[in-house]
């Protein structure tokens, strides 16, 4: 049975989960710029494939911390190499830093902090204020780390958005062979030129028309222009005949107010047109008067904008009926070109029935059916055949280059101490290295000075001779499989942890680890074939007088299952789990992945997939997942809390999952061509894994009667249902559901 | 109060302001990292200061209701704090850092104290926001989820209708819910025999029963139909553009009185005056100043406020130079006003000063670690000893930092 166990593709999706945890895994960036992360999922799936695969977990350690620079035979491995790097990049950073220097120093504290803490268990960013205060960690080796890490590069800079106010990102690279960005190079340049031509053909030269877009549309044309704007058609996609823009002139004194005459009261998604190009304004103010409220949002009009490649959604407002609400664009402290053309207001139920048609949105405008719509004229037949050209070379468009997150060498450099860690008081240079007190002093001649260090660095923890490496990874290993460490404070074997319960045990291990190729499957096997592993959890008085938290394991521990695992098994109970594996639930076509305006919510998902495959939203987990102690993913957390409160109760009890998970079931009992006895027995079968006492049974018998007498609906059909969707909760609700004998 | 309060046009009167009003901030006032726009011309208030109570505390006209108490107010008129952007001086307030997890201060809080009542949770946040780390500032980062923030509404809801997460059952009748309990106790009873003897599933056991208890308990807190007429009145309740803060300040004052130990009332990211100073200032204050005078009138009434502490205040205050036209005032973190009142800080004392313009905290300065020290202080704990081992080492609220200001405390 455990070989059935390690073979299956669901091994990795759960021991996958555990590493997740350990390197602080979410699909967005978290702390106060939280911009989504569309592309984590691929880090994602890699871990999920490397435990399956059984990947040497001294290859996982390099391929995590230097993926980029190590060997590769194909594309598909590189590709590979360069996701696994995401590791560096995939926690939170505090990109509203208007400091640079300190972000960058702060982005390399988060990458020593996951990088020692996850590998050898250490907490070396202590050092970076002082020496460590208990372990042997000199500031000096600190910022021998930091050099590594300065050297490699792990931001960018896009446009600000209101977000996001100085526009700093984090790297991510094309996973693409170079015939493959040739093609896509090759695409733009005819789309582009084709473009052009039909442009110029067109009646309505920016492609779009008032009359074919959704909501209420206030042209440039019908707005309030203060200042002397100037009109334009001259480049780009637009809104009837024309747009305009302040020439780069007169900043501060230019405005354009937009008065829309509604014709119902409620709630609208406010859309600004623009005309994006590399010289635009990067912050073009935009207040929206609503009933009661001024907000104020930037426009970054260098990036290209999602809706008909001409609007972005500054957001929802409400308004009143009539000419209440406006819209200002100014270009006041601006210093690029400020452009205006139409803004629109959509009412919100219009804006999601067109967001949810899912098309996707950029490649709406123009094209051959909106010619056919236009009159009849003499440039009309070789603007129809243009027009098809284009719609037909779009329809042949090379799906967009996927991309990874990912780091590569930057500017190599040694590091300054930053004298009690501030990064504007420097102090001696250090040479990049490793910590002394594992590698002695001979380490930091294995660096040449031409490369950051990165890859000796992932050699050297990733070797046999390092004493913490394997020892952190089987205790991590040893903590899932009793719910407790040999180590409990599985990321600190530091002064400060917890002494080792097994030393000798825990040392065997690790040597048994690099014996059998760092394999994590066989040192899993290994020890669920000890009798220790398969002891039940029963209680015994003697042995618990004795040693009541268990250390020495007189009995198995009584583990409560994690979030995840709840969550998996609810829907695998009531029959409705999607087992599909990887890739991403959230839709890179959604306006709010790509718009740096419209805010930073990521819609909920709603999926029955494995709980591994729903997005993690940093500040946003959802709340079966808050209340049962998902570790918050902005830590590293290498074991979680095991709480038990009055939210869990109330989750279980009133959520609406947990109900309609309930019903579902009982639905599917009630389905089975078999008597109420049976049904009875076949639910504690599928919830506990056991067969049920006939106490048991006569109770859930009486229960459920008395439950469907109690309903007092007045159909039969529908107390039966309610009260067996009552049995069907209280299983999953129960202590022995949540809990592992 | 999220987005920034100007302190400059409420608490901090600057009469050399208003005489330099338009005159260039002199740059020896700026230092280097200061993001404070060059040329930026000063910009007198808009409203006048009065003396007020028998302590002749100055308080702006904008606040003429909570000015009626000021002799009961802890003015510290020499706070600063670190971070230019909303997000970060936000995460600073809530929790003393922004670029790593930490739990808020009221997790702290309750992590020190316990909890009271045993039916309610300990933590209670009204309306809090979804942006500038949304969850992030009532979270309990890496200390156990039980001291976790419970989230009542949310920014730019109503609040007449909200509540606690799951604490209602949609579909079953209380009746029903019983006998569905009973059932599942029973369940669990067996699983427990059979354990003989396992404090963790004694442990959710229990929680049913608490979780049954509370859901009587919560929808009794929230439903303000037992208040009299003058209450509701009292709060600005049914009225505009009053009703929702004050039904947030009376739901504050209920949570206190049923021994809840920490409650945030957040009114919505309102507060950024970059522009429009004149019109929202007044807007917001119109919202607020009757609720908050309320709640200090209602806490003191019921013998309350020597032993409750109440802190008003934002993320940052405002520079005392324009944008926006000529109306409206820039992100300071340099220099801002907060107070406190009842338990245990002097009434009517103004504490520490800014600079002549109010740009930089100048005399007794204290920081936005030092707040929380004191915070904790008055609350019974010291803020060094009060300490949580995560990675390797205790971690404090105030981390290496924070000094108890003595000089406010009666």
């Amino acid at each position: 049975m455990v070989d059935r166990l390690l073979d299956s593709r669901h091994f990795g999706e759960r021991w996958g989960r555990h590493w997740l945890d350990v390197v602080r895994y979410a699909d967005s960036n978290g702390l106060e710029v939280n911009l989504p992360y569309p592309n984590a999922w691929r880090y994602r799936d890699y871990v999920v494939d490397s435990f399956n695969n059984n990947k040497p977990f001294d290859q996982f350690i390099r391929e995590q911390l230097a993926g980029d620079l190590l060997p590769h035979k194909t594309d598909e491995e590189r590709f590979e190499h360069l996701i696994a790097t995401g590791f560096l990049v995939l926690g939170p950073k505090a990109l509203g830093e208007p400091n640079r220097t300190k972000l960058t120093m702060d982005f390399a504290d988060e990458q020593i902090d996951v990088t020692t803490r996850a590998f050898l268990g250490l907490t070396a960013s202590c050092a970076r204020c002082h020496d460590h205060k208990y372990d042997p960690i000199p500031t000096k080796d600190y910022y021998a780390l930091a050099g590594i890490f300065k050297s490699t590069a792990r931001l960018s800079t896009a446009g600000p958005g209101p977000q996001n106010p100085f526009g700093t990102r984090w790297i991510e690279r094309p996973l693409a062979g170079a015939d493959k960005a040739k093609e896509v190079e090759d695409y733009f340049a005819k789309l582009n030129k084709l473009t052009a031509e039909l442009r110029d053909l067109q009646e309505y030269p920016g492609g779009l028309r008032s009359g074919q877009l959704p909501g209420i549309v206030v042209d440039n044309s019908a707005a309030q222009l203060q200042g002397r704007w100037k009109k334009s058609d001259y480049v780009g996609t637009f809104v009837d005949k024309d747009y305009h823009h302040d020439a780069k002139s007169d900043k501060g004194k230019m405005s354009a107010r937009y008065v829309p005459n509604l014709p119902h009261a409620g709630q609208d998604e406010v859309l600004v047109g623009y005309v994006p190009r590399f010289d635009r304004a990067t912050n073009v103010p935009v207040t929206i008067q609503s009933v009661d409220k001024t907000n104020q949002v930037a426009l970054n009009q260098t990036l290209p904008p999602m809706y008909k490649n001409s609007f972005v959604s500054v957001g929802t407002y409400e308004f009143q009926t009539g000419t209440n609400g406006s819209v200002i664009i100014s270009n006041e402290n601006t210093k690029g070109f400020v452009t205006v053309d139409s803004v629109i207001f959509v009412p919100i139920d219009e804006w999601k029935l067109e967001m949810s048609m899912n098309e996707p949105v950029s490649m709406k405008a123009s094209g051959s059916a909106m010619m056919a719509a236009s009159s009849r004229s003499m440039t009309e037949n070789a603007r129809d055949e243009l027009g098809y050209a284009l719609s037909s070379l779009r329809t042949s468009a090379p799906p967009p280059m996927p991309s990874a997150m990912a780091v590569q060498e930057g500017t190599i450099e040694n590091c300054r101490i930053n004298i009690r860690g501030d990064p504007d008081k420097l102090g001696e240079e250090v040479p990049r290295g490793f910590l002394t007190v594992l590698s002695g002093s001979k380490a930091s001649s294995l660096f040449n000075g031409k490369e950051s260090g990165r890859l000796e660095l992932a050699n050297w923890v990733a070797s046999v001779g390092n004493p913490l490496t394997t020892r952190v990874a089987v205790n991590r290993i040893w903590l899932h499989l009793f719910g407790k460490g040999l180590v409990d404070t599985p990321d600190n074997f530091g002064l400060l942890s917890e002494r080792p319960t097994h030393p000798e045990l825990l040392d065997y291990l690790a040597v048994q680890f690099v014996q059998d190729g760092w394999s994590c499957k066989k040192t899993i096997r290994t020890i669920m074939l000890t009798s220790a592993y398969q002891m039940s959890c029963e209680h015994d008085a003697k042995a618990y007088a004795k040693d009541p938290d268990n250390r020495y394991l007189w009995r198995m521990n009584r583990r409560r299952l994690e979030a995840e695992a709840i969550r998996d098994a609810v829907l695998a109970v009531s029959g409705e789990l999607d087992s599909a594996r990887g890739v991403s639930l959230i839709s890179t076509n959604d306006m709010r992945m790509n718009n740096p305006i419209a805010g930073m919510q990521l819609p909920p998902v709603t999926s029955n997939r494995r709980s591994i495959y729903l997005p993690v939203v940093r500040n946003d987990v959802p709340d079966l997942f808050q209340v049962f102690d998902f570790a918050d993913p902005h830590t590293i957390a290498g074991k979680r809390h095991v709480t038990t409160a009055a939210t869990q109760a109330l989750f279980m009890m009133n959520s609406e999952f947990v109900q309609e998970q309930a019903r579902q079931w009982a639905q599917a009992l009630l389905a089975q061509p078999t008597n109420d006895d049976q049904r009875i027995a076949n639910a504690y079968m599928r919830a506990f894994g056991r067969p049920i006492t006939s106490e048991e049974k006569q109770r859930a018998l009486d229960s459920i009667a008395k439950l469907e007498k109690t309903a007092a609906q007045n159909e039969a059909a529908k107390n039966r249902l309610t009260a067996w969707q009552c049995f069907c909760q209280a299983l999953l609700a129960s202590t022995e559901f949540r809990f592992l004998n | 109060m999220h987005g920034g309060p100007s302190h400059l046009d409420t608490f901090d009167p600057k009469p050399l302001l208003v005489r330099d009003n338009g005159k260039l901030l002199s740059q020896d006032k700026v230092k280097a990292g200061d993001l404070i726009a060059p040329n930026s011309k000063l910009l007198a208030s808009k409203w006048d200061f009065q003396k007020h109570g028998q302590s002749g505390l100055e308080i702006s006209s904008v606040f003429p209701e909570v000015a009626r108490f000021a002799d009961d107010l802890c003015l510290i008129r020499s706070m600063h704090t670190n971070g230019q952007d909303h997000g970060q001086a936000v995460l600073r307030l809530h929790t003393g850092a922004n670029t790593q997890l930490r739990p808020s201060v009221g997790s702290w809080l309750i992590y020190g104290l316990g909890t009271e009542n045993q039916n309610l949770p300990g933590f209670v946040t009204i309306s809090p926001p979804l942006v500038n780390g949304g969850p992030q500032n009532y979270g309990s980062a890496f200390l156990p989820a039980v001291y976790q923030g419970t989230p009542i509404g949310r920014e730019n809801a109503s609040l007449s209708e909200a509540q606690i997460r799951h604490i209602k059952n949609t579909q079953l009748s209380s009746e029903m819910q019983r006998e569905q309990l009973d059932l599942l106790q029973q369940i669990n009873q067996e699983h427990l025999r059979q354990a003989k003897l396992d404090s963790q599933l004694e442990g959710v056991i229990e929680s049913y029963e608490l979780a049954f208890r509370m859901q009587t308990e919560a929808p009794k807190l929230t439903d303000l139909s037992s208040e009299s007429k003058a209450t509701l009145e009292l709060y600005g309740i049914d009225q505009q553009p009053t009703d929702n803060f004050g039904r947030q300040c009376l739901l504050a004052r209920r949570l206190a009185q049923r021994g809840v130990r920490f409650i945030q009332v957040n009114h919505a990211f309102k507060w950024d005056q970059y522009m429009n100073l004149k019109r929202d200032l007044e807007r917001n204050c119109l919202e607020v100043d009757k609720p908050i005078a309320a709640l200090l009138y209602d806490l003191k009434s019921l013998g309350l406020l020597k032993d409750t502490l109440v802190l008003w205040g934002g993320e940052f205050g405002r520079t005392p130079t324009a944008q926006g036209g000529a109306d409206g005032r820039d992100h300071n973190p340099h220099g801002f006003a907060v107070w406190l009142a009842g338990g245990g800080v002097k009434g009517g004392f103004a504490y520490g000063a800014t600079d002549d313009y109010g740009y930089r905290a100048l005399e007794n300065k204290v920081h936005m670690h030092d707040l929380h020290a004191t915070l904790l202080h008055l609350l019974g704990m010291d803020h060094t000893k009060l300490t949580y081992r995560y990675a390797g080492r205790d971690y404090r609220l105030t981390d290496v930092h924070g000094n108890v200001v003595d000089a406010i405390v009666s």
